[in-house]
This record gives C-alpha cells, sequence and structure tokens, in this order.
C-alpha cells in the first residue's frame, strides 16, 4: 500500500487530518490538562478536526471512576474554552471517548493495565497512540520506562510522547533526560512542546519573513542596528511561588520560549517548509548565538526581582512576601541578556532580551530597530529630535497581534516638520475567524506527525548552552535584591545595559 | 447632462463618512480592508438578509463592499449610499469598520454601472464578485465586472433551471473567468467526511472494490449539489458511471451516501444537522457534522482566492449527471 494515496484528498479546502490515535494524558488531573489540553482537544473535536476512532484516556492517581473524570472535564472545558460556545450534543459524543485509568506512575500492574485498555480500542486508533507527560519532569524517566517495558513505546501504529517543559534544569540534567527519553522512543518520535512556537503570530512570523520579498534584503547587519524581544507579564507568581523560586525568569522563559522565538527572527530561509528542514535552520541560529565568557556576563545580562508596590489602592506583595517563597529568595523575576548572533548575517547587532513579571502590563513584542537615515536633511526645521529616529517594525505577539511599521511623515501644513506616524496590520481585523489557541495547533501537529513548531534534542541543547555560563555567574554571587517595584519596567541596570550601546529599551 | 453618480462623487462621500467616524469615537476606529467584495443583488432579495450576511462576511473578510442592486425598467438615474460596517470586537476598546457602497441601477441604466464600479474599487486588492441572483451574471453589463474579477461566486442552488446554469458556470470558465458555485462549496462537509473514511489504510486499499456508488437526495430531488457530489465520487474512484439517486422525505439537499463494494460496505446519513452517522460493515459512529449556511458558504470560497482544479475537473462529470 505504500505510495497509494487518498484519491478523496482535497488539500485546498479540507482542514488537515489527522489518524485515528489515542491520546493518553499522564498528570490528567492536573491544571494545564484542565485549563487547555482537554479544551484543546474538545474544541477540535468542535471544528470537527478529530479523526474517527479517536480515544482519550487520562491517568493520574486519584481513583475516580470514567463518569466523574468526564463531568470534571466538561466543567474544565466550560471554564476555560476559549472563544467558542460549548454545545451539550457535541460534549456527549464526544465525552464518549474520555477514559480514565488511575495508577501510580512507578507501578509496572499500571503499564500492563493500560496496555491492555489500550489494545481493546486498537481497531479504532490502528494502534497509534500519543503520550501527553503532563506531569513533574520527575515522572519523564519512570512513564518512559513503563511504557517501554510493555511494549508500548513500539506497536502497530506510530507512538509519539510529548513532553513539556523544563527540559532539564541546566545543560547537564537537559542532555540527561534527552538520554533517557531517547532510551524508550526515538528522537523523531519525542515532541517537546514550547507553546510560543504554537502562537499564531510566531509562525506568522515565518510567512512576513520568507513569502514577502520586501523585508528580506533588510534583515541583516547592513540596516538592522538592533533587535529588542520583550515579554512582559503584569501579574505575579500566583501562587506558584514555590516552584517558581526553583526556576527563575531567565530559565522559565527566555531559555526556552524567548530564544526559540529569536531562532524564528533571525535563522536563515529553510529550503523547503518541512519539519526538519525550518527546525535545522532554527537550531543553526541557536548554535550561532554567542556564548558569554564569565567576565562578560556581568555587562550582558540584568537579574531583578519585584519589591513590594501598589496599584491604586491596592497592595501588592514583593515576591518575598508571596506564598511559599524563601524571604531571602535569590529568584531571578526579571532578565534581560544582551545575545550575539556570530553570523555574517548578524555579525555585530544586538539581540536584547528582556521579560519579568509585575511589569506595567502584559505585552510580547519584537521590535526591529534599522539604522536612521544616513543624514538628516530636515534638522533646520525640526527641534523636536524626531528627525534622526529609526523605522521600527514590530511584530507584536500577544495581545494583540500584529504588525507595525514605524516611519517618519510630514506634520501637515506650512514647513517641513517631522513626526513619526505608524502604519499598522491588526491580525484580528484582517483575518477576523477565530485564530487556534497554540494547544489546538500543537496538538493536531504532534497527531499528524509535523513536528516543525517541537523542539528537538539540539535546539534545547543550545539554547541552554548559551545561557549556562549566565545561569552560573548568577548562581555564584548574591543580589542585592529586591531591585525593582512592582509595576515598574524593571532594574535600572537594565535601562544601564542599553545605554552602554546608545540604545533604550522602547516602552511597548 | 453628466451623471448624478459618478465615482469621485461616492469616493468624496466616503471620505467623508471616514472622518465623520473618527471624530465621533474619541478611540478612533480602525479602518480594514482586504478586498474589494461586489455583491450584485435583484431587487426582491430581502435587504435585511443581504445586510446580515454581508456584515456576517465583513468580521471575516474586512472589504469595501460595493452592492449592486438591480430593479426592472428602464430609468436611467442611478442612485447611490455609503455607510459603514462597525463593530467592536470582544475586549477591545477600538471599532473596527469596513465601508459599504450601495449602487442601485435599472436594467435601462446598466451600460453605466461598469465605469462606475471600477472608479470606486480599493486598489491593488484582490476582486471578488458575488452574483446572488443567477440571471445577472448574464447580462452584457457584467461583462466588464467578469473580467476584472479575480474570482466569481455564483449559486447554482438558486436557478430555475440548474442544468442550465452549470452549463453556463462551464461556459464562463472555458473563457478564463474563475467562477466557483455555492453548491459545490456546500460539499465541504459531505466531501471531507468521505474522504476521511478513506484515510483508513484497509478501506482504501479495497477501494477499487467498490461497484456501487448510492446517493439519497432530498425530497426536491437531485440537485446541483447531488450532481457534483456524484461527479467527484467517479473521480476518486477512477470511473466514468455509475451512480445511483435516490429520493428520501427529508429537507437537505443531500441525505446519505452509500458506497458498497464485496466486502466493503460504507454508509454515510445524516441523522440531524448536527450528527452525521458513519457505518463501516457493523461498526456505526455518530460523528459531528455541520450544514453550513449562506454565510459559512461565503467564507469559505472568500477564503480561497487561487483555482480549484477538484472543481474544475468535477464540473463537465456533473454536467453530464444532470443530463442523465
Amino acid at each position: 500500500m505504500a505510495g497509494v494515496t487518498n484519491p478523496f484528498q482535497d488539500s485546498l479546502r479540507f482542514d488537515r487530518r489527522v489518524p485515528p490515535a489515542a491520546i493518553v494524558i499522564f498528570g490528567a488531573n492536573g491544571d494545564l490538562t484542565k485549563r487547555k489540553l482537554i479544551p484543546s482537544l474538545y474544541r477540535l473535536a468542535f471544528e470537527r478536526r478529530m479523526p474517527s476512532g479517536f480515544v482519550i484516556y487520562g491517568n493520574s492517581r486519584t481513583p475516580m471512576p470514567d463518569e466523574d473524570f468526564r463531568e470534571k472535564m466538561k466543567e474544565s472545558v466550560r471554564q476555560f474554552l476559549e472563544d467558542s460556545p460549548f454545545d451539550e450534543a457535541l460534549w456527549d459524543e464526544f465525552a464518549k471517548a474520555i477514559f480514565y485509568l488511575p495508577g501510580d506512575l512507578k507501578d509496572p500492574v499500571f503499564y500492563r493495565t493500560l496496555a491492555s485498555r489500550l489494545n481493546a480500542h486498537e481497531a479504532g486508533t490502528g494502534g497509534n497512540i500519543l503520550f501527553y507527560l503532563s506531569t513533574q519532569p520527575s515522572h519523564y524517566e519512570p512513564v518512559v520506562n513503563g511504557l517501554a517495558s510493555v511494549g508500548l513505546a513500539e506497536g502497530n501504529g506510530w507512538r509519539r510522547v510529548v513532553v513539556e517543559k523544563p527540559f532539564g534544569y541546566d545543560l547537564a540534567t537537559a542532555r540527561e533526560l534527552n538520554q533517557r527519553l531517547q532510551a524508550a522512543f526515538p528522537e523523531k518520535e519525542i515532541y517537546r512542546i514550547d507553546h510560543y512556537l504554537g502562537k499564531e503570530t510566531v509562525q506568522n512570523i515565518l510567512a512576513f519573513r520568507f513569502a514577502n520579498g520586501i523585508f528580506e534584503p533588510l534583515w541583516n547587519r547592513r540596516y538592522v542596528n538592533h533587535v529588542q524581544i520583550t515579554a512582559a507579564e503584569s501579574i505575579g507568581v500566583e501562587g506558584r511561588g514555590a516552584y517558581y523560586q526553583t526556576s527563575g525568569a531567565l530559565r522559565d522563559m527566555i531559555q526556552n520560549h524567548l530564544l526559540q522565538v529569536m531562532g524564528t527572527i533571525a535563522m536563515e530561509p529553510a529550503a523547503v517548509f518541512e519539519p526538519n528542514a525550518v527546525r535545522d535552520e532554527r537550531a543553526k541560529l541557536l548554535r550561532s548565538v554567542r556564548v558569554h565568557k564569565e567576565e562578560d556576563v556581568p555587562a550582558n545580562a540584568v537579574a531583578g526581582q519585584y519589591g513590594p508596590g501598589r496599584v491604586g489602592a491596592t497592595g501588592i506583595p514583593g515576591f518575598r512576601q508571596e506564598p511559599g517563597v524563601d524571604p531571602a529568595s535569590q529568584t531571578d523575576t526579571y532578565a534581560a541578556v544582551t545575545f550575539f548572533v556570530d553570523n555574517w548575517r548578524w555579525a555585530g547587532v544586538p539581540f536584547y532580551i528582556r521579560t519579568g513579571k509585575r511589569l506595567p502590563k502584559r505585552v510580547t513584542d519584537i521590535a526591529i530597530h534599522f539604522n536612521a537615515a544616513p543624514l538628516s536633511i530636515f534638522d533646520r526645521d525640526n527641534h523636536n529630535g524626531y528627525t534622526m529616529r529609526p523605522n521600527l517594525l514590530i511584530i507584536r505577539i500577544q495581545p494583540e497581534e500584529g504588525i507595525s511599521l514605524r516611519f517618519l511623515s510630514k506634520n501637515p501644513g506650512a514647513g517641513m516638520k517631522l513626526r513619526p506616524v505608524s502604519m499598522d496590520f491588526n491580525y484580528g481585523s484582517s483575518f477576523g475567524v477565530r485564530t487556534p489557541t497554540a494547544y489546538e495547533t500543537l496538538l493536531l501537529d504532534a497527531m499528524a506527525g509535523d513536528a516543525t513548531l517541537y523542539t528537538r534534542q539540539d535546539m534545547v541543547e543550545a539554547s541552554w548552552q548559551v545561557v549556562q555560563p549566565i545561569l552560573d555567574y548568577w548562581g555564584a554571587g548574591k543580589f542585592n535584591f529586591p531591585n525593582y517595584d512592582a509595576g515598574s519596567w524593571g532594574p535600572r541596570e537594565s535601562d544601564d545595559m542599553l545605554a552602554r550601546r546608545g540604545h533604550a529599551w522602547r516602552v511597548p | 447632462m453628466p451623471p448624478k453618480v459618478t465615482p469621485e462623487a461616492i469616493l468624496k462621500e466616503l471620505s467623508e463618512l471616514w472622518v465623520g467616524l473618527g471624530a465621533g469615537d474619541e478611540a478612533g476606529v480602525l479602518r480594514a480592508c482586504a478586498m474589494t467584495l461586489i455583491i450584485a443583488a435583484d431587487e426582491e432579495e430581502e435587504a435585511g438578509v443581504l445586510g446580515e450576511m454581508i456584515a456576517g462576511i465583513m468580521h471575516d473578510h474586512p472589504s469595501r463592499a460595493i452592492v449592486l442592486r438591480v430593479r426592472d425598467g428602464s430609468d436611467p438615474d442611478i442612485e447611490s449610499r455609503v455607510l459603514a460596517l462597525c463593530w467592536m470586537p470582544f475586549g477591545r476598546r477600538q471599532q473596527i469598520c469596513c465601508e459599504q457602497i450601495e449602487i442601485m441601477a435599472s436594467e435601462g441604466s446598466l451600460q453605466d454601472l461598469p465605469r462606475i464600479v471600477l472608479g470606486v474599487m480599493a486598489p491593488d486588492l484582490p476582486v471578488v464578485l458575488v452574483c446572488r441572483g443567477p440571471k445577472l451574471f448574464s447580462l452584457p453589463a457584467f461583462q466588464p465586472l467578469l473580467s476584472v474579477a479575480g474570482k466569481v461566486i455564483v449559486d447554482s442552488r438558486c436557478a430555475s433551471e440548474p442544468q442550465r446554469m452549470l452549463e453556463r458556470i462551464a461556459g464562463l470558465r472555458q473563457l478564463g473567468h474563475a467562477i466557483h458555485d455555492l453548491a459545490w462549496t456546500a460539499l465541504t462537509p459531505w466531501r471531507e467526511v468521505i474522504a476521511c473514511a478513506f484515510d483508513d489504510r484497509a478501506t482504501l486499499s479495497r477501494l477499487h472494490e467498490i461497484h456501487q456508488v448510492s446517493i439519497t437526495a432530498g425530497k426536491r430531488g437531485p440537485g446541483p449539489e447531488a450532481w457534483y457530489l456524484g461527479a467527484w465520487l467517479l473521480r476518486g474512484l477512477g470511473v466514468q458511471s455509475g451512480i445511483e439517486f435516490a429520493v428520501a422525505d427529508s429537507d437537505d439537499p443531500i441525505h446519505a451516501v452509500d458506497l458498497r463494494g464485496a466486502g466493503l460496505n460504507l454508509s454515510f446519513t445524516l441523522d440531524s444537522r448536527t450528527i452525521l452517522r458513519f457505518t463501516r460493515g457493523d461498526v456505526a459512529n455518530n460523528l459531528p457534522f455541520t450544514v453550513s449556511s449562506d454565510w459559512d458558504l461565503m467564507r469559505e470560497e472568500l477564503a480561497l482566492l487561487g483555482r480549484d482544479h477538484i472543481f474544475e475537473e468535477v464540473l463537465p462529470r456533473a454536467i453530464a449527471l444532470a443530463g442523465g
């Protein structure tokens, strides 16, 4: 049958379909399952994108009959479904495919039971199974070993495993984790999820760069002065203080999400739009990021931690006052790093990345600062300093996805007075249709075997490679935290880091 | 005497409309336009229904909508008006607005219409022409509009003589016009669910065993949808004939499809407007199904601005089936 294609396929009009499969979620009692996974799967069913014959198995330690689990999931879907109506009749059909299997992840009996239950569905699923590890990373190894021990890591259909970050705690543990996963599943069947890459606007960066001819000639060191990537959150740690203090902003955001975004912004075009071709280019870029020497870290990386503040009349606790957080915590709730890409395209262009909690607003964007015009001929009539303002291309990832180009324009009236204006493309207004959530996109991709938006072992290790010296340096010292107020744009040292190169953070 | 309605006058009115909209709202409004959407409708078509459909489309495909309403008679006057369609997206503070130009003409003044329409189209953007009334796109005055439109959308389901309508579509396609039929668009959910059954390798391997194909139409009998679906099934099976049409007491244009072979029986039956029962041998599954509204169909068509090769291949076979 190899090579025989479905003659009824219509790639122009049909949504990409996925083969029938079983989806097994480990950690099914957790927040991710309730907030993202089940609502996303339901939404895919709503859009008729789930294959017929699919089944979903949830696992956690808590004993519970199928019916109770379905009821819990129904409530979650009602609560967390994004921009979609809830359809009772559809849920009833969808819920028939949901099952629950309690069990201890270290108990071999559990895996034998799971194997026998999944085998019973094989006529409908074709033996295809997607294992989703929505558990603590410490459970990854027992789960993949348990699956392999009963033959679930291979079989009649495909077997894939999706793992959530963190992919290790540092470079050494990331390598160790990769070895353990690869002992049970081949690398091509390991899907490391980074939900940032599933965001529609991040994918649109590829379309913007590689489907349009006018930007690519400017996309290099000759025209780009520097790049700023900002991922700001207005909220604090929201009850996750105990977890967060083992992680921090650099590990939690920059090592994974933001370096992947930077990789997408700066990578070379792939020869073809295929998973490994795209991932090869992104990986190559990450390997080109300069690894800071120990003595260069202070000038190129800034850590911050928020102290108490006020929003209106409401007092906001500092990080150290959050529940579960060590009162002397040295965890970074803010991190800003200057990266350089040592290749011909980007040599000498700083990529500034910052992220933090309790900043003034929730915003994620990328700003490409172009070089200013070489000579301003309008200076005589302009006293407002605008004439030398460089062009700015802003790619907004959230909350209002879109692209803006800032350029100078003449003020109406006599004289030649200039001021910056913005040309906006708003994703939401140009494509009024609901955009799929990152998890809908990524789950569908995993079932379809499309790993383009998933990170690969070499990408994970390359990004750990560049943050490791910063982690080491920060870990060896002691910060005078807190060093920024809740509601501000971060510590002064972060501004100084850019000022040394004559740059300043833009206010998003 | 120069005509009262000129492109310049309409564009000036449009410009004033935008100035007024911007002044009236503290946050300003976002002017959105991704294409020129020309919608030609008979005067009988209810304005409310048409307006509702356009408003629905605008959310997905913000456009400069040019609505042409053609009335009977030889009155030489053409009238026009401009209006904005605005909505406030959930959780945002700025309205998104699209523009609509309505032009009312009689059959006697149609010769002036193309000049006006060509003058008010949004520059450098795709042009889509939607002919709501089947007779409209036969009128000579529409020929210049057919030529500038990158896509023309018609609906053979509304035609009094659907077989002739299909022949007309085929004729215009041969002249190079990119004409699409909403009767074909309406089949996407059916085609998708049938295609999905053949994603299963075991079923696909027995495709050649299928020797009997039956399409059960609704009580109005087989129409464009049934012909297109039959033609598409023949194309997929790689045969030239062998479709049986039956009729059921149903309001839906297609009620069921059965594919039978030596050891392979696939049956697709619409249980309700949201559930389709799919039977493979003895195993039955209920699948979610959507019967598309006119607005859904337009939304699907407007999202596809390229050629539809499958439709082009299916059209002549559908005409043959329509001819019995």
